[in-house]
């Protein structure tokens, strides 16, 4: 293509970009009825069953004669990379399972409509009611400091890092004296001493050798969730910058690190390796997805069969805060206002309180919507743990949606790793802030101008 | 099928006619590869010259390789270098194609001269490159060095003796060479996820269980950063009082490693399946009259087996080494967040940039500087053995 | 067979070594000699490696996911409705049918455009023949990272306009058509071929074609059969650039089947390990059943020199 066809086609796209800012309150004469809507997703087995049955039922019932057609479309990385060739086209689909960064990335390219009008819109969007019931931790998340505050995604589940925990095993230290608390440790202190005791004397029922407090996996979300336990954020929204090097993150650093020193703590050191060794009773504790609430009751039922449960990270804020993530669903440009409509209807569909009781249940994730909970009692008592969690969502934030942050994360897990090997916190924390930083910046170079 | 006898006699020129012929023949196979094969090649560098993410942006010329090779002096003299290693060897071979004549020794010792300033020249083209350009692509590079010697050799030596030995008129021959072949037809993921169970740093696995039939203390495999002479020699060197090994002689990580072991487990099969073929090209009547020539097994298999497998062999070799120098699924499959860089070869940076940087443009760059190392190696491996099993 | 020409002795000495081979293959029983002890050990040691991991894998397709989390070497009771779970939830009798058809065009083009690309650089002299061949060896040297949005904007039709291909058979097969992998191989082999083999056919009034479609082709069973095979499994296990280019699973492979069980809270091993059982076993299969046709070409190469 020549340089001048080039130009002409990025100044015709700015116009029309602006057009459709401008024509953006028009939704409310948009006509949504008939059209047909693609949406990719990454779900399989049990769920991908229970969303065809959600898809069903929508488009046996809705008014609009609006047909939705789920599609699987490999895992999210996938997805991931067969939206970057189609972004702003006709081939891109009408909704998108996205990561916040990634449907960042997509804003990069003008990929990703804005649904503030539609969320907004007085005849298709939702009442402050509705708003209100949503946990606010969930409907923040997909709001974009980078992008001037455009809300590029629409939560319709959620998963939470949650404590793993061994009761049996805490009952068994609490009987012989080794530690001075019922019940699951709520802060750091109460943490190191169940830590640190689990290490030294084993769980009587463990089907395996050894004995450890607490295995962490290295990743940029625990990272994330410790330093939120210790009243910190990794990311502040008005300046729009990383903060990796606070005193919250150094000292949620230095607590690991020393767990590590004392010989309490050790790194997972295969994948899921921590659900091993905590359904075998080796470890007392693990910090990991509340999506891995089957994968731990098969590991315990099928390992040393004991009692357990999830509770808050242990913390030194007076409430718990807790580390919520998940895939939105966004909708991609390069279709017509109807459809756009026509998806946001479905996605309004999809999050309503029946609807999000049905998904929780057949899915495992968290519903969006506070008022679910009175949907799924009978659910609570058949999962306890599940239960125990859902009542710490309104503790919930969110990692930060920024493109890049997958770069991010990486760096962060090197650090991290590295800590934990003995390297000075101050020091590394300050430099791995400066890299996500550029990181960052790197990345905002890119951002559309309009 | 007859081929029928025609009297009818050639025109005299028929170069013409061959020519044509080639270009036919080749025709189907060039527009195919024209289009799926050069096509995307030459988009990747048009991408390189322009700031490129998610969406095409300004054109910046070289700016991408210069942030990706860093100092452009050091570029030159490393690439260079590589180059002033053929025109060394050509100038050498060519003394020898000389003959007796007296002009001969100036020329093998001009050569002898050229080869010692290419390689001087790339190591200090490589040193400022290392000093000013993108440090994760530059290690990584190392990493890919590591990863296709370390693999290649392994691979093809361990191929020949296995199809040399499952050529043999013995029993279950079909049976043995099946198994053999299993690693290459296991897909990727299935066998990464066997090979890290087998690997598990737990003690009471696999691998670790038969170190210590020898004695020798469980590993980290996939999870270890130290370099693997540190893992093997660390005792030794402390008892000399040599710290550390650092830098390229220190050899890849043990995690490293264990990924190539796991490359060596999947391609020897596949190896030996292409020189089974070789084999079977072989007649057998060669070995017979060596057999009367009174010549052992070990001999003919020297002087017979491995001489004519050489075209076969020059062939794994170069595309070996295309392969591992761009090895993505064997590499990222088995990575772990644990290791942090350990084993991000060139390949697995350039996906990085691309994904999760966001950078098209920077990654298209590390491509095309990877592209034109692995284009100097194949030609490295034409003119030094190429010429040898070519011509049969 | 094809009779080949008749004029050489040279010619004739090679039909009688080929009968020669093959009725010794077929006769002598095979016979068991103490000194073929180390290699009977050696051959045991390898098999043992490269089975060991398979064996892995058949035991997990039979666990239970506790069994699979606890890193069991065995399950306690075979799950066999694992096979039966991921046959159907992947949707494997649709992509097994995919990847035969697959497969099978993708063989045939390979075989034909790479034979004869093969014996063009191999036999043929014509102007540039060594610059095009490093050209399209160049092809293999370059990441599929960058090379996937040019290839996809190739599939869409953006570049060539012959419409789009997303979810059609040719974006799964066209572009695997010919490959330099092959090609090269096949150069190599037919590098080997004698030229007094030719000098005779052209006396006898053969062109290159005829020549290589009754002497060459034939000659060089093993190293086709080779090339189809790796051109098989190659394309059987291919994931990546199939999910890429459709959508819906009328033509998916069996390679997007297995990726349904890695879910993002950890995979469901053990009907993954299933999954990959059911993938391998057919080339197994295959190959066990021809490979005799791997190895015994009709011998040639004797003429050499």
């Amino acid at each position: 293509m020549k340089r001048g066809t080039l130009v002409l086609v990025g100044v015709l796209t700015l116009l029309l970009a602006s057009a459709v800012a401008l024509a953006q309150t028009d939704y409310e004469n948009v006509d949504p009825t008939g059209q047909t809507i693609t949406f990719w997703h990454q779900h399989t087995l049990d769920r991908e069953t229970a969303l065809k049955d959600i898809v069903d039922a929508f488009n046996a019932s809705n008014p609009y004669n609006i047909t939705v057609k789920a599609e699987y479309q490999g895992g999210y990385n996938d997805i991931f990379r067969k939206m970057l060739p189609v972004l702003d086209t006709a081939d891109a689909p009408n909704i998108v399972v996205a990561y916040q960064n990634q449907s960042a990335t997509y804003a990069l390219g003008n990929g990703v409509v804005d649904l503030r009008p539609l969320v907004d819109s007085a005849k298709w969007g939702l009442s402050a009611a509705d708003k209100a019931d949503f946990f606010p931790g969930f409907f923040q998340a997909d709001v974009f400091p980078s992008f001037g505050g455009a809300r590029y995604g629409f939560p319709p589940n959620r998963s939470m890092e949650v404590m793993y925990y061994n009761i049996d095993w805490l009952k068994e230290l609490r009987a012989a004296g080794k530690i001075d608390f019922d019940g699951p440790p709520a802060n750091p202190e109460q943490f190191q001493q169940a830590a640190c005791a689990a290490t030294q004397s084993r769980y009587s029922k463990a089907t395996t050798s050894g004995s450890i407090g607490y295995e962490l996996s290295i990743d940029a979300s625990r990272f994330a969730s410790w330093t939120f336990a210790f009243g910190g954020n990794i990311f502040d929204d008005s300046a729009n910058r990383f903060t990796y090097d606070t005193p919250a993150a150094v000292q949620a650093m230095t607590f690991l690190q020393g767990l590590f020193d004392q010989g309490c703590a050790s790194i997972v050191t295969e994948n899921y390796g921590d659900q091993t060794d905590f359904g075998a009773g080796r470890t007392l504790f693990t910090v990991g997805s509340s999506s891995g609430l089957p994968f731990y009751k098969s590991a315990v039922d099928e390992g040393a069969k004991f009692d357990w449960s999830v509770a808050a990270i242990p913390h030194t804020t007076p409430e718990p805060v807790m580390n919520i993530y998940g895939a939105s669903v966004s909708i991609p440009t390069g279709h017509s206002a109807e459809a756009n409509l026509a998806s946001w209807i479905f996605i309004k569909y999809y999050t309503s309180p029946t609807v999000q009781a049905q998904w929780a249940k057949a899915s495992e994730y968290f519903p969006v919507r506070q008022s679910v909970a009175a949907e799924l009692s009978d659910y609570f008592d058949a999962h306890p743990a599940y239960k125990t969690a859902f009542d710490l969502l309104p503790y919930g934030i969110a990692e930060p949606p920024v493109p890049g942050y997958d770069f991010v994360r990486d760096e962060i897990a090197s650090d991290m790793a590295a800590i934990m090997d003995g390297a000075p916190v101050e020091d590394t924390l300050k430099t791995a802030n400066a890299t996500a930083n550029e990181i960052l910046a790197d990345q905002l170079k890119a951002l559309p101008k309009n | 099928m007859t081929i029928r006898r025609r009297p009818r006699r050639r025109p005299p020129r028929r170069v013409g006619r061959e020519w044509l012929t080639g270009y036919l023949f080749i025709l189907p196979a060039v527009v195919v590869i024209a289009i799926f094969g050069l096509f995307p090649i030459a988009y990747a560098v048009y991408m390189s010259l322009y700031s490129w993410r998610v969406r095409q942006g300004a054109y910046l010329g070289l700016e991408n390789y210069a942030r990706t090779l860093g100092h452009a002096g050091g570029a030159i003299a490393f690439f260079g270098g590589l180059l002033l290693v053929l025109v060394a060897h050509w100038v050498w071979t060519d003394a020898f194609a000389a003959g007796r004549s007296e002009g001969r020794r100036y020329v093998q010792a001009a050569g002898a001269t050229l080869l010692l300033a290419s390689g001087v020249s790339v190591a200090l083209g490589w040193q400022l490159m290392a000093r000013s350009g993108d440090r994760a692509f530059l290690q990584g590079l190392v990493r890919t060095v590591y990863y296709g010697f370390g693999s290649v050799p392994i691979q093809i030596a361990l191929a020949l003796v296995l199809a040399s030995l499952l050529f043999q008129r013995i029993r279950g021959r079909e049976v043995f060479r099946m198994l053999y072949f299993l690693p290459y037809v296991a897909p990727a993921v299935a066998g990464a996820a066997v090979f890290r169970a087998i690997f598990s740093p737990r003690p009471e696995f696999l691998a670790n269980t038969v170190l210590s039939w020898f004695h020798i203390a469980p590993q980290r495999w996939l999870f270890e950063t130290r370099p693997i002479t540190e893992v093997l020699f660390g005792g030794l060197l402390q008892h000399l009082g040599v710290a550390h090994v650092t830098g390229f002689w220190a050899g890849p990580s043990l995690a490293l490693v264990t990924i190539i072991l796991f490359g060596i487990w999947t391609f020897t099969g596949y190896n030996a399946v292409i020189f089974l073929a070789g084999l079977g090209n072989i007649p057998q009547d060669l070995y017979e009259a060596a057999a009367i020539d009174g010549a052992n097994r070990v001999q003919s298999f020297r002087h017979i087996t491995v001489p004519l497998l050489s075209p076969v062999t020059f062939y794994l070799t170069v595309l070996g080494f295309i392969g591992t120098f761009q090895a993505f699924t064997h590499i990222y499959v088995m990575r772990q967040p644990a290791v942090r860089d350990a084993v991000d070869t060139a390949s697995i940076v350039i996906f990085d940039t691309f994904y999760k940087r966001n950078n098209w443009s920077l990654a298209a760059a590390q491509s095309v500087v990877l592209f034109a190392i692995i284009l100097i190696l194949t030609l490295y491996q034409s003119r030094f053995f190429g010429r040898s099993v070519f011509r049969g | 067979m094809a009779s080949l020409p008749t004029d050489g002795a040279r010619a004739a000495r090679v039909r009688s070594g080929a009968a020669a081979r093959v009725e010794r293959a077929g006769r002598e029983p095979f016979e068991f000699r103490l000194s073929q002890l180390p290699i009977y050990f050696l051959l045991l040691v390898g098999a043992l490696i490269s089975f060991t991991p398979f064996f892995y894998m058949a035991s997990t397709s039979l666990m239970t996911l506790g069994e699979t989390i606890n890193r069991r070497l065995l399950p306690a009771h075979p799950q066999w409705i694992n096979y039966q779970r991921a046959w159907t939830e992947a949707d494997f009798a649709l992509y097994f049918r995919n990847s035969v058809v697959i497969s099978a065009v993708v063989i045939l083009g390979v075989l034909v455009t790479c034979t004869l690309a093969g014996y063009a650089f191999a036999k043929i002299r014509f102007p540039g023949r060594e610059i095009i061949f490093m050209v399209l060896l160049a092809t293999l040297m370059i990441p599929s990272t960058v090379t996937f949005i040019p290839n996809f904007l190739l599939i869409r039709g953006d570049v060539i306009p012959w419409g789009s291909w997303i979810n059609k058979l040719p974006a799964l097969t066209v572009p695997f058509l010919s490959t330099a992998f092959i090609i090269f191989l096949f150069r190599q082999f037919f590098q080997g071929i004698p030229d007094e083999l030719w000098d005779a056919a052209r006396i006898d009034g053969a062109g290159h074609l005829r020549f290589l479609t009754a002497v060459v082709v034939p000659m060089s069973r093993p190293v086709m059969m080779t090339a189809a095979l790796l051109t098989f499994v190659r394309t059987w296990n291919e994931f990546l650039w199939p999910l890429l280019v459709t959508t819906t699973p009328t033509w998916r492979p069996l390679g997007v089947g297995l990726y349904t069980f890695i879910t993002e809270a950890g995979p469901q091993t053990h009907y993954l390990m299933a999954g990959a059982v059911i993938t391998i076993l057919p080339v197994m299969v295959v190959y066990f059943f021809t490979q005799r046709q791997f190895t015994e070409g009709i011998a040639t190469s004797g003429l050499k020199g």
